[in-house]
C-alpha cells in the first residue's frame, strides 16, 4: 500500500493527539481519580495505536498498546492512579514525541529495543503498586498449544521423557542472552526442544529476568542434563522436573479460565465506559461544532496571491467603468468589489491561528521545570483564543520558552522564601495574550522577586557595557532594558535552565525580526512583566505611498512618525549635511531622488519641502519626497537581494494599476544618513 | 545541463530560437516558462545596469534583464517583435528582453557541436552550436547565461558565431586556435 501520501496527515494527527495526551495527563495529575480524563487518555492512546499500526510504525503501536494495558485497570478502578504511573505515562509521551519526531526527520527505525525499557517500566508501574495485579504475570507463565501437548504425549510412546528445566543465571550475569543461547544449544543436543519460556528470540536477546524454562523431550537422565547446563559459566542453578501432558493440560485449562475471567471482565466494563464514552463524545462534539480541514500551507499562499491579483483586477475594472460612465456597469462593478473585499478579508483571516498552538506546550514545561527546581507554581493562561499570524506561531515559541524559564528560574522563589517575604507559597506565572489595535500583546507576568536595577547597573558596569557615570544618570526603565543587551546575565551561576547570558538578547532579536517590540516592567519584591508586542498580520502591511519624481514608492506606516511641510529656508547645513530643527531636535534630511538616482527629477523651488519623518531603532530622519499619494494596505513580496546592491529596497508591492512599486527599506535609509 | 539530457537518453532537444543583435540563439524549452509582450518595468535604484527593473506577472515580482545591455550590444529601441522570455533558472525566475522570438525547433543531439573554442570564463554559457538545415544556432546554457553579478561580453559570443560561420564547423581545430589568438589580441 502506498502510505507516503498519508504520512503528513499521520504526523499532523499524531502531534495533535500527543498534545491532547499531554493536556489530559496534566489534568490527571491534579485529578487522579477522574474517570473521564482516564478515558480521554485511553482514547488517544488507542487512536495512536490504530494509526501507527496502519502506517507500519510498530514501535509506536506497541508502546501505546502497553499504555492501554496500564490504563485498563486504572479505568476499571482495580488500580488507583498514582504519581509513579503518571510519571511513566509522561515518559511514554516523551518517547512517543521523540519517535514521531524521528519520523518527521526521516530517521525512524522500527527497532524494538527503542521502547523495551519503557514497556518494562509500564508493566512494572502496575505490578509493584498493586497487589491485585502482581499475580498477573505469574499466570501468564507457560501455556502449551495442542500441538506441543501432543508432542509430549507421543514422546512417551517413543520412550522419551518430557522435562522442565528451569535455569537461573547468576545475579550479575553480563551476557544473559549469550548464556541462554549456550544453554539452549547444549540441551538441543540432548533431546528435542519443545518450548522455552520466554520465547527463544527473547532469550537470545536477553529479555528475561535471570531465570528461564526449557521444555525438552529426552531420554537422558536428569543428572546428565543438569551437568550439561552447569558446564556453562554464569549459571546459578538448574532445576529439572518431569512433566506429563495431563498436568500441563490442567495448568492450561486453569490458565484459560483465568484468561477468560480477565476477558469477560473488560466487556462489562467497556460497556460502562462506552456509556461514558457516549456522554463524553456528545460533549466533545458540542464543543467542536466548528469543523476544520487541513490545507497545505503552499496552497494557502497561492490563494492569497491570487486574491491579491483579483483585487488589482477589480481596481482596473473600476477605473475602466468610470471612464465609460455606464450606471449599470458601475453598479455591477460595485457589487463585485464588495465580494472581492469579503474574499480578501476571509483569505487574510485564514492565515490566522489561535495562539493556543504556542501556549499549549507551556503547562508541561512549567510543570517539569517547577518540579526540578522545587518550586510550587500556578500557571494561568489567559486569552489563548487570540489569533496570530501563522508565521508568528512558528517563530515565537522559542523566545517564549526563554522568558518562561527565566521567570521560573530567576523570578519566582521557592515556597519558604515566598512565605518569608509574606507572599503566598504558590507562585503565579501568567501568560496573557490579547489584541490591542493592530498589535497582539503577549505578556509573561510573574509575582516573583523582581529585578533589582542596582544589580543590573553593577553588572553592566562590570561587563563594561556602561560607565559608572552613565549608570548613575540612567533612568530605571533604560536600566531594565539593558538585560536585552547581548551577553548580559545576572545569574551568579549558570544553570541548566537559564543564566548563560544568551537568553534575552535572542528574545529581542527574534521579536524585532518579526516586526515587534519587547518591553519589561519590574518591581523588586513584586514581580516582573515582560510584554511582547507583535503586528497582528504579517502579510498585510499598512504603507504610505509616495512619489519621487515620476516613481512611486511605499514606506511601511509603522516606521513613519509624521509628515510635515518644511519651508525651504528652514533647511540648514551642518557638516555638509542638510538638517532641519524639529521641536528643538535636529533632523537629518535625505534627498531620496539623489539616493535612488531617480531620473527626470524636477524640483519645484517655490513649493515647501514635503518631509516624511521616519523612526527606527531610536533614530529619526526626514525623507524628502515630491508628493504623497496615500495610505494603502499592501502585501509585500520579497525581491531578490542580488538586484539591489545598496539594500535600499526591502520588497515590492503591486499597485491598483498592475504596476509594481518598491518598498523602501527604512532601516537602511536611516543608517545611511 | 545538456549532459543531463544526454544522460537521460534523450535523442532530441526542443529549443526555443530567439534573436539578440544579429545572431540567433537557442535555449531549451524546459527552462522557458512563457513568453510575454513587452511591458514597462519598475526601475530598481542601484541595480546593475542590465537590470531593467521588475514587473508583476500574475502576482509574482519578476526581475527583467535587458539582453542587449547584459551582453554589451548596441542598445536600440525595442520593436514590435521584442519580447520578454520568462526563464526559470533553478529556483529563480527572471525575464529576458530579446529582440524577437522565432520558433520552437527539434534538434537532434548529434547535430550539436561542442563550442569551437576552449571553454574560457567568457564563453562558459555556451553549450555548443546547433546545426539545422542551413542555420547555425548558438546554444545557451541558461544557468550561466543569466547571472546577476557580472556583465558577459557578447563580443566574444558574436566572435564565436562569426567564427563558426567562417569555419562552417568543418575544420574547427586549427581555425579555433587562430581565433583564440585573435580574441586575446582584442582583449589586450
Amino acid at each position: 500500500m502506498e502510505l507516503d501520501q498519508y504520512l503528513g496527515l499521520f504526523i499532523d494527527e499524531s502531534k495533535e493527539n500527543l498534545q491532547k495526551l499531554n493536556e489530559s495527563l496534566l489534568k490527571l495529575e491534579t485529578n487522579p481519580d477522574d474517570l473521564e480524563i482516564l478515558n480521554d487518555i485511553f482514547r488517544v492512546a488507542h487512536t495512536l495505536k490504530g494509526m501507527s499500526k496502519t502506517m507500519g510504525f510498530n514501535n509506536i503501536g506497541d508502546l501505546t498498546h502497553n499504555m492501554e494495558n496500564v490504563l485498563t485497570p486504572l479505568r476499571s478502578g482495580t488500580v488507583k492512579t498514582n504519581e509513579n504511573i503518571i510519571g511513566v505515562l509522561f515518559k511514554c509521551l516523551d518517547k512517543l514525541d521523540e519517535l514521531i519526531g524521528n519520523i518527521v526527520d526521516g530517521v525512524y527505525e522500527d527497532k524494538e529495543s527503542a521502547i523495551t525499557e519503557l514497556v518494562e517500566e509500564l508493566k512494572k508501574s502496575l505490578t509493584c503498586e498493586s497487589g491485585a495485579d502482581a499475580a498477573k504475570p505469574e499466570e501468564k507463565k507457560v501455556t502449551f498449544n495442542e500441538y506441543e501437548l501432543s508432542l509430549i504425549d507421543n514422546a512417551k510412546d517413543k520412550g522419551l521423557r518430557a522435562v522442565e528445566i528451569s535455569v537461573s543465571l547468576v545475579e550479575d550475569c553480563v551476557l544473559p542472552g549469550v548464556r541462554a543461547y549456550m544453554a539452549l544449544k547444549a540441551l538441543e543436543c540432548e533431546g528435542e526442544l519443545i518450548k522455552t519460556y520466554p520465547a527463544v528470540e527473547e532469550l537470545e536477546n536477553g529479555d528475561f529476568q535471570k531465570t528461564f524454562e526449557i521444555y525438552l523431550l529426552t531420554n537422558n537422565t536428569n543428572e546428565n542434563l543438569s551437568e550439561v547446563v552447569n558446564k556453562i559459566s554464569e549459571i546459578n542453578e538448574v532445576n529439572i522436573i518431569d512433566v506429563d501432558s495431563n498436568s500441563l493440560q490442567e495448568a492450561n485449562t486453569h490458565q484459560k479460565e483465568n484468561e477468560e475471567k480477565v476477558k469477560t471482565q473488560p466487556p462489562e466494563e467497556s460497556k460502562s465506559s462506552s456509556a461514558v464514552d457516549n456522554v463524553v463524545k456528545q460533549q466533545f462534539s458540542s464543543k467542536n461544532v466548528q469543523q476544520t480541514i487541513r490545507v497545505n500551507a503552499n496552497k494557502m499562499d497561492k490563494l492569497m496571491n491570487l486574491v491579491g491579483e483579483l483585487v488589482i483586477s477589480r481596481t482596473r475594472i473600476v477605473q475602466f467603468s468610470n471612464e465609460l460612465r455606464s450606471n449599470e456597469l458601475s453598479s455591477l462593478v460595485g457589487l463585485m468589489g464588495n465580494i472581492t473585499s469579503d474574499i480578501q478579508e476571509i483569505v487574510m483571516k485564514l492565515r490566522m491561528v489561535p495562539i493556543e498552538q504556542v501556549f499549549n506546550r507551556f503547562p508541561r514545561l512549567v510543570r517539569d521545570i517547577s518540579k526540578e527546581l522545587g518550586k510550587d507554581i500556578n500557571l494561568k493562561i489567559i486569552g489563548k483564543d487570540t489569533e496570530i499570524d501563522r508565521v508568528v506561531v512558528d517563530e515565537i515559541g522559542d523566545p517564549m520558552v526563554h522568558l518562561i524559564r527565566n521567570s521560573l528560574d530567576h523570578g519566582l522563589e521557592i515556597p519558604e522564601e515566598r512565605i518569608k517575604a509574606g507572599k503566598a507559597a504558590k507562585g503565579t506565572l501568567e501568560l496573557l495574550a490579547f489584541n490591542e489595535g493592530d498589535n497582539i500583546l503577549i505578556k509573561v507576568c510573574d509575582d516573583g522577586r523582581g529585578i533589582d536595577p542596582e544589580k543590573i547597573r553593577s553588572v553592566a558596569i562590570s561587563k563594561g557595557m556602561i560607565t559608572a557615570e552613565q549608570a548613575k544618570s540612567m533612568p530605571e526603565k533604560d536600566v531594565l532594558d539593558l538585560i536585552f543587551a547581548p551577553g548580559f546575565s545576572t545569574a551568579k551561576v549558570a544553570t541548566d535552565l537559564s543564566g548563560r547570558g544568551v537568553g534575552m538578547d535572542v528574545v529581542k532579536s527574534k521579536v524585532t525580526s518579526l516586526g515587534g517590540t519587547v518591553g519589561i516592567l519590574s518591581r523588586v519584591g513584586e514581580g516582573t512583566t515582560i510584554t511582547i508586542s507583535l503586528p497582528s498580520n504579517m502579510a498585510i502591511v499598512q504603507a504610505l505611498l509616495i512619489k519621487i519624481g515620476n516613481e512611486t514608492y511605499g514606506t511601511p506606516l509603522n516606521y513613519i512618525s509624521e509628515v510635515i511641510d518644511v519651508p525651504r529656508d528652514q533647511v540648514k547645513r551642518i557638516q555638509n549635511r542638510e538638517v532641519i530643527v524639529l521641536r528643538g531636535k535636529t533632523l537629518p534630511l535625505v534627498r531620496l531622488h539623489k539616493l535612488l538616482d531617480v531620473p527626470d527629477f524636477v524640483d519645484d523651488e517655490d513649493k515647501p519641502l514635503t518631509v516624511v519623518v521616519i523612526k527606527s531603532q531610536g533614530r529619526c530622519s526626514g525623507l524628502i519626497v515630491s508628493e504623497l499619494i496615500g495610505q494603502q494596505e499592501v502585501v509585500i513580496k520579497p525581491i531578490s537581494k542580488k538586484l539591489c546592491a545598496e539594500d535600499y529596497i526591502s520588497g515590492a508591492i503591486t499597485l491598483g494599476n498592475g504596476q509594481v512599486a518598491l518598498i523602501l527599506n527604512v532601516n537602511a535609509l536611516i543608517v545611511n544618513v | 545541463m545538456i549532459n543531463d539530457f544526454l544522460e537521460a537518453g534523450q535523442k532530441e532537444l526542443q529549443l526555443i530560437v530567439f534573436k539578440l543583435g544579429s545572431e540567433e540563439y537557442a535555449i531549451p524549452i524546459t527552462s522557458v516558462q512563457e513568453i510575454i509582450m513587452l511591458q514597462t518595468p519598475t526601475r530598481i535604484p542601484k541595480a546593475p545596469t542590465f537590470v531593467e527593473g521588475v514587473i508583476n506577472l500574475r502576482g509574482h515580482i519578476i526581475p527583467i534583464i535587458d539582453g542587449r545591455k547584459k551582453f554589451q550590444l548596441e542598445v536600440k529601441e525595442s520593436t514590435n517583435e521584442s519580447r520578454i522570455m520568462i526563464i526559470e533558472v533553478e529556483s529563480d525566475t527572471i525575464g529576458l528582453i530579446v529582440d524577437a522570438v522565432y520558433e520552437v525547433i527539434h534538434l537532434n543531439v548529434d547535430d550539436i557541436e561542442p563550442p569551437p573554442i576552449d571553454t574560457s570564463e567568457d564563453s562558459d554559457f555556451l553549450w555548443g552550436v546547433g546545426k539545422t538545415q542551413d542555420r547555425l544556432l548558438i546554444l545557451i546554457n541558461p544557468l550561466k547565461f543569466l547571472n546577476f553579478s557580472e556583465t558577459k561580453s557578447l563580443k566574444s559570443l558574436s566572435k564565436v558565431s562569426e567564427m563558426i560561420k567562417q569555419s562552417g564547423c568543418t575544420n574547427e581545430k586549427p581555425d579555433s586556435k587562430e581565433k583564440v589568438a585573435k580574441k586575446d589580441e582584442v582583449a589586450s
